[in-house]
């Protein structure tokens, strides 16, 4: 009898066992998915690695670059519960005390201005002129911010602005890489022929039929130099839809060049892209002002020329 | 069959000297169970996943940043700076030290790399080192695979500038990554 209860206690007991064991183990599977559905480290892996990818992208850029980055736009990653800083060539993320850290390739000769950023909803990535920004804020320079060409007025550059095309090596001779950065005049419009521009003085502005189909832009630009160096005071841009007609128009420009005639100095010849024929002739306000009359007469000889059917 | 188990359980629990407990019956019970635990958390691992590796498009990002980045090999117009990617001015290469034009965190123990420019006729014309150290340490000494060193290696086809002169070339670019 006694053996017999103890018998029975036995099995109860086992099955009682067998079902805590059970629930534990069920237990054990919610709280392992329940732990990883709240855990960020996922969310902070990607989100520095990601970053450190993108801030090497822009570092790479063969020209000035602004990037908008804001990855839950597209997918599910809390972006913005996160603070992000570019320190000592690491990209850190953190979540309160949590860091996640991922190493970003650094160009040393280049400026870093870079901010701590608290739960943006967007960053930006600007490299420009030689410094790069890493930013929840539009920065301002960005706007005033003129193209890295050291030798040409900034008050042409205001004028102008980059995209992003297909065109051909100038160097090989065959069709380019895509998603270059390139010089567009958009904003000198024909209807702008003879006026001011945004305000600011432009000397002489011409438009000229050089085919049938090509309209071409013929500028004039002064600018403010007060160095007497003749590099420094005179250039001749030039651009053209494609090839061939760029190297119609560097004759032009040689033509042209030659009508100035600065004694034996001969005038740099600049190929610029744009998506218009353009001839830009940039000088100086003191070069112009003591050669009142070279710009000017070479450009009639030269309109002279067209007329009698030379180009 | 389970009644069985049970008749005879109880038969051996009124043996004399026989355990109260009967191990025998657990083994297989929490063997089953434990195996079947193991399951479920492989499957939700299985699904979940949270390992990131970007080795690859880091090296790959690496290749093309030899090209393009404007301060290093890649002619440059003298008038407007443009950069032609792809085009390699031979005399900055062979000037260059790349390490004072690049560098990760301050160990700088991440990522090294070799790039060797061949031309035609497979004849190597110049070589540079990327982090040198850091690309004997990882290339030469470390253990390839998962948890050691991953090494990418990339052909590209460039133009060589030299002396106002094109000519065609390969860039060959051996990178390597660590993993730790």
């Amino acid at each position: 009898m006694r053996l017999k209860k103890k018998s029975q206690l036995e099995i109860i007991s086992f099955a009682t066992l067998e079902i805590i064991l059970a629930i534990v183990v069920v237990l054990a599977f919610f709280w392992t998915a329940n732990s990883i559905k709240d855990k960020t480290v996922f969310h902070r892996q990607f989100l520095t690695r990601d970053t450190a990818l993108t801030v090497n992208t822009i570092y790479s850029s063969p020209n000035d670059i602004y990037y908008w980055y804001e990855p839950s736009s597209v997918s599910s990653i809390k972006f913005s519960k996160f603070d992000y800083e570019l320190k000592d060539g690491v990209v850190n993320v953190v979540d309160n005390n949590l860091k996640n850290r991922y190493p970003y390739l650094k160009t040393l000769t280049i400026e870093s201005k870079n901010d701590y950023i608290s739960k943006p909803s967007k960053i930006n990535l600007y490299k420009t002129n030689n410094i790069f920004y890493f930013t929840d804020s539009i920065n301002p320079d960005y706007y005033s911010y003129s193209p890295n060409l050291s030798d040409i007025s900034k008050d042409i550059f205001n004028d102008i602005s980059f995209i992003s095309s297909i065109d051909i090596n100038p160097v090989t001779k065959e069709k380019y890489l895509e998603g270059e950065s390139f010089f567009l005049y958009e904003r000198l419009h024909p209807s702008s022929i003879n006026t001011k521009i945004k305000g600011k003085d432009v000397y002489s502005i011409f438009n000229i039929l050089l085919s049938e189909t090509n309209d071409m832009i013929f500028a004039v630009s002064t600018y403010n130099n007060s160095k007497e160096d003749i590099k420094e005071n005179i250039k001749i841009y030039f651009s053209a839809e494609d090839i061939k007609d760029k190297n119609d128009l560097r004759k032009v420009c040689e033509k042209i060049s030659d009508y100035i005639n600065i004694k034996d100095y001969k005038i740099p010849l600049i190929p610029i892209e744009s998506k218009k024929d353009i001839i830009l002739i940039l000088t100086s306000q003191d070069f112009l002002e003591k050669n009142p009359d070279k710009i000017p007469l070479a450009i009639s000889s030269f309109l002279e020329e067209i007329k009698e059917g030379e180009y | 069959m389970r009644f069985n188990i049970l008749k005879n359980r109880k038969n051996n629990l009124q043996k004399k000297g026989t355990f109260t407990f009967d191990v025998a019956l657990w083994i297989p019970r929490l063997s089953f169970t434990i195996i079947l635990g193991i399951i479920l958390l492989a499957v939700l691992n299985i699904y979940v996943q949270t390992d990131i590796s970007v080795e690859e498009a880091e090296a790959e990002i690496f290749s093309q940043r030899i090209l393009t980045q404007p301060s290093l090999i890649s002619y440059k117009d003298p008038y407007t700076r443009r950069v032609y990617p792809g085009i390699i001015d031979i005399q900055r290469f062979n000037d260059i030290d790349f390490d004072s034009k690049l560098s990760y965190s301050k160990d700088n123990t991440y990522l090294g790399a070799k790039i060797q420019i061949y031309n035609t006729k497979k004849d190597l014309i110049a070589e540079k080192i990327f982090n040198e150290k850091a690309y004997r340490r990882i290339a030469e000494e470390g253990i390839r695979g998962k948890g050691g060193i991953n090494v990418y290696e990339k052909d590209t086809a460039i133009l060589i500038y030299a002396e106002g002169k094109l000519s065609n070339a390969i860039m060959h670019t051996s990178v390597v990554v660590s993993r730790s």
